[in-house]
C-alpha cells in the first residue's frame, strides 16, 4: 500500500538553533500516527510544516504522491483541502468578526463557488454528527465555549472531506468531560471517513488510546515507537 | 420538509442573522443615535451652507466690527463687521471638503499599502516599511510647507499635500495590525482551508485590523483641520477669499480680548466637529465589534 504522506528527513532550524532533524515517518490511509514530546520541542512546528503552512529547512514533505513545496501555488491550494489542521485554541480559531455559519461554510462554498446558505443547508447531517444545533451556528465564536467551537470546527475540516487531519493538541485548552467526548467523536468521524490522523500531544495517556503508532520528539532526534515501546517508555519517563 | 424549502429556510435565516447584527448593536446605543443624527445634520449643513448661510460670509460692513451676539448677527460679527455664524457655516464646508477627502485618501492608501506590507513580508514589503519610516521621521509641517510651495495654495492642491504627509502614519498602524494578526490561528485555518491570499486578506485580516486605524482617522480629522489652520497661518495654506475655520481663529487672535467671538466661534466649532466624528468612529468600532454583545458594556 502507498503511504498517503511520507515525510523524509525533515530538518527544521530557527535563526539560533536546530527545531528538529531527520524526521522520518510514514502515515496510511485511515491511520493515527502520534507525535509526542515535552513542550517546546518542536511538534507544532513539524506539525505546520506537514501541511504546508511553515517552511522546512531541509528535506521533504510527499503528500498522495506529490512533494508539496514543489508544487506551484495554485496546484498546492488545490491540494490543500485535502490536508486540514485542528488548531490548540479554540478561541482563536475561528475568525472573531464572523457568524460561525460565514466561517463554516466559507471554505466549501469558495471551492464550489456555491452560496454560504447553500453550503450550510448541506452540512446539517455533519452538524448533527458532531452534537451541535444548526441555530448555535448564527453565534460569533466569543459566545460559545471551547468544546463547542472545536465541535465546529471538526464541522468545517470534515465538510473538505479530507484525507489527512493534523490535530495540534485539539483538546489541551478544554476540561476532562470534554476532552473525552471530543476525541470519542474524532475517532468516530475518522473511521467513517477514513482520515489518517496525526495526532499532537504531551499527554501519554491520550496517545495511548487515540494512536496505531507514536513518534517521540526529544532534544532534536526522532523516534517512531509502536504502542508498547511507547508505554514502556513513558513509564521510563515518570521514574 | 422538502430539500429546496430547508434551503430556502436557511437562506432567509442566514440573511436575518447577518442583517439585525449592527442594527442590534445600534439600538443598544441612545447616546450614539444622537452622534449619528447630529453627524448627519452636520453634514447636510456643510452641503447646503452657501445657501443655508442668513447672510453674504464675505461682505464687509466696518460700521458693525467686533458685534457681540444679537438678533441680526447671531454669533456676532469679525473684525471686518463680517457675519460670524455665515461664516463659520460656509467655512464648515471648505473644511468638511478638505479634511473628509484628505482622511479618505489617507486611509485607503494608509490601509492598502499596510496590509500590503504586513501581510507579505519579504523584500517588498520592507521596503515599505522604509519609505513609512522616511516619510515619519521627516518632520510633517516642513514636508508640507515644501509641498505646497512647490504646488501652490488652493483646496486641491492642500488635499494632496495632506495626503502625502499623512498617509504614513496609518499604513504603520495598519502595518502593525495585520502583523500582529497574520499569524492567528483563524488566518492559518484559512490557509489550510486553500483559500487564496488576497481573499484572507480582504475578508479575515482587513475586518480584523481596521478598527484602530478608523478610530485613528476620526481623531485625525480634527488634527488636519487643525494643520490646514497652520499653513494659512503662515500663509501657505487656502486664499483668504475662502472661509476657513483656522484661519478665522488666525485672523480674530488680534481682536482677542476685545472680541472674544472671533476666535470662541470657529474654535468651538472645530472642537465641535472634532469631538462628534471621534463619538461616531468609537461608535462605530462598537456596533461591528462581537465582542460589543454584552450587555453590561454599554
Amino acid at each position: 500500500m502507498q503511504p498517503l504522506l511520507s515525510a523524509e528527513r525533515l530538518h527544521k532550524t530557527y535563526g539560533h538553533g536546530n527545531i528538529f532533524s531527520d524526521v522520518s515517518f510514514t502515515v496510511n490511509p485511515g491511520e493515527t500516527v502520534g507525535l509526542f514530546g515535552m513542550s517546546g520541542s518542536g511538534k507544532s512546528t513539524l506539525g505546520r510544516c506537514l501541511i504546508g503552512l511553515e517552511r522546512l529547512s531541509g528535506g521533504r514533505v510527499v503528500f498522495a504522491g506529490e512533494d508539496i513545496a514543489r508544487l506551484s501555488a495554485s496546484r498546492f491550494r488545490k491540494l490543500r483541502p485535502a490536508m486540514q489542521m485542528i488548531f490548540q485554541q479554540p478561541a482563536i480559531s475561528m475568525d472573531p468578526r464572523m457568524h460561525l455559519f460565514d466561517s463554516v461554510s466559507e471554505p466549501l462554498a469558495f471551492h464550489e463557488k456555491r452560496g454560504r446558505p447553500e453550503v450550510f443547508a448541506s452540512l446539517f447531517p455533519l452538524i448533527a454528527a458532531v452534537g451541535l444545533r444548526p441555530d448555535q451556528f448564527s453565534c460569533y465564536p466569543n459566545q460559545l465555549s471551547g468544546g463547542e467551537i472545536q465541535r465546529a470546527m471538526m464541522v468545517k475540516i470534515y465538510s473538505l472531506s479530507p484525507k489527512l487531519i493534523v490535530a495540534d493538541e485539539p483538546t489541551s485548552m478544554l476540561d476532562m468531560s470534554v476532552q473525552a467526548q471530543i476525541l470519542l467523536l474524532m475517532k468516530e468521524l475518522q473511521k467513517k471517513n477514513n482520515t489518517a490522523c496525526i495526532f499532537i500531544s504531551h499527554d501519554s495517556q491520550i496517545m495511548l488510546t487515540m494512536c496505531d503508532r507514536i513518534g517521540v520528539l526529544g532534544d532534536g532526534d526522532f523516534r517512531m515507537m509502536e504502542l508498547d515501546e511507547f508505554a514502556g517508555y513513558t513509564t521510563e519517563l515518570r521514574l | 420538509m422538502s430539500e429546496a424549502a430547508v434551503r430556502h429556510r436557511v437562506r432567509v435565516w442566514c440573511a436575518s442573522v447577518r442583517g439585525t447584527d449592527w442594527y442590534y448593536r445600534l439600538k443598544q446605543r441612545p447616546s450614539l443615535q444622537v452622534v449619528f443624527v447630529l453627524l448627519a445634520i452636520i453634514l447636510t449643513a456643510a452641503v447646503f451652507s452657501p445657501i443655508a448661510a442668513p447672510q453674504d460670509p464675505a461682505a464687509t460692513c466696518l460700521y458693525e466690527k467686533n458685534q457681540w451676539m444679537s438678533t441680526e448677527h447671531w454669533f456676532g460679527t469679525d473684525y471686518l463687521g463680517r457675519d460670524l455664524f455665515s461664516r463659520v457655516l460656509c467655512g464648515l464646508q471648505t473644511s468638511m471638503v478638505v479634511a473628509v477627502t484628505t482622511i479618505a485618501i489617507t486611509f485607503v492608501a494608509g490601509a492598502a499599502v499596510g496590509s500590503y506590507a504586513g501581510y507579505n513580508g519579504g523584500w517588498a514589503g520592507t521596503c515599505i516599511a522604509r519609505i513609512i519610516d522616511v516619510f515619519l521621521a521627516f518632520p510633517s509641517i516642513i514636508l508640507a510647507l515644501a509641498l505646497v510651495t512647490l504646488l501652490g495654495s488652493g483646496v486641491l492642491n492642500m488635499i494632496l499635500v495632506l495626503s502625502v504627509v499623512q498617509w504614513a502614519s496609518f499604513a504603520r498602524l495598519m502595518r502593525g495590525q495585520v502583523l500582529a494578526e497574520k499569524n492567528a490561528e483563524y488566518v492559518l485555518s484559512a490557509q489550510a482551508a486553500g483559500l487564496p491570499n488576497w481573499w484572507i486578506l480582504v475578508k479575515h485580516l482587513l475586518p480584523n485590523c481596521i478598527m484602530p486605524v478608523v478610530v485613528l482617522a476620526t481623531m485625525d480629522l480634527g488634527h488636519t483641520i487643525l494643520t490646514i489652520s497652520t499653513l494659512s497661518f503662515l500663509g501657505l495654506g487656502l486664499p483668504p477669499s475662502i472661509p476657513e475655520w483656522g484661519f478665522m481663529i488666525h485672523a480674530g487672535l488680534g481682536d482677542m480680548r476685545t472680541a472674544p467671538l472671533n476666535v470662541i466661534v470657529p474654535g468651538l466649532a472645530i472642537t465641535f466637529v472634532t469631538l462628534l466624528f471621534n463619538l461616531a468612529g468609537e461608535g462605530i468600532r462598537d456596533i461591528t465589534d462581537p465582542h460589543m454583545d454584552v450587555e453590561g458594556s454599554l
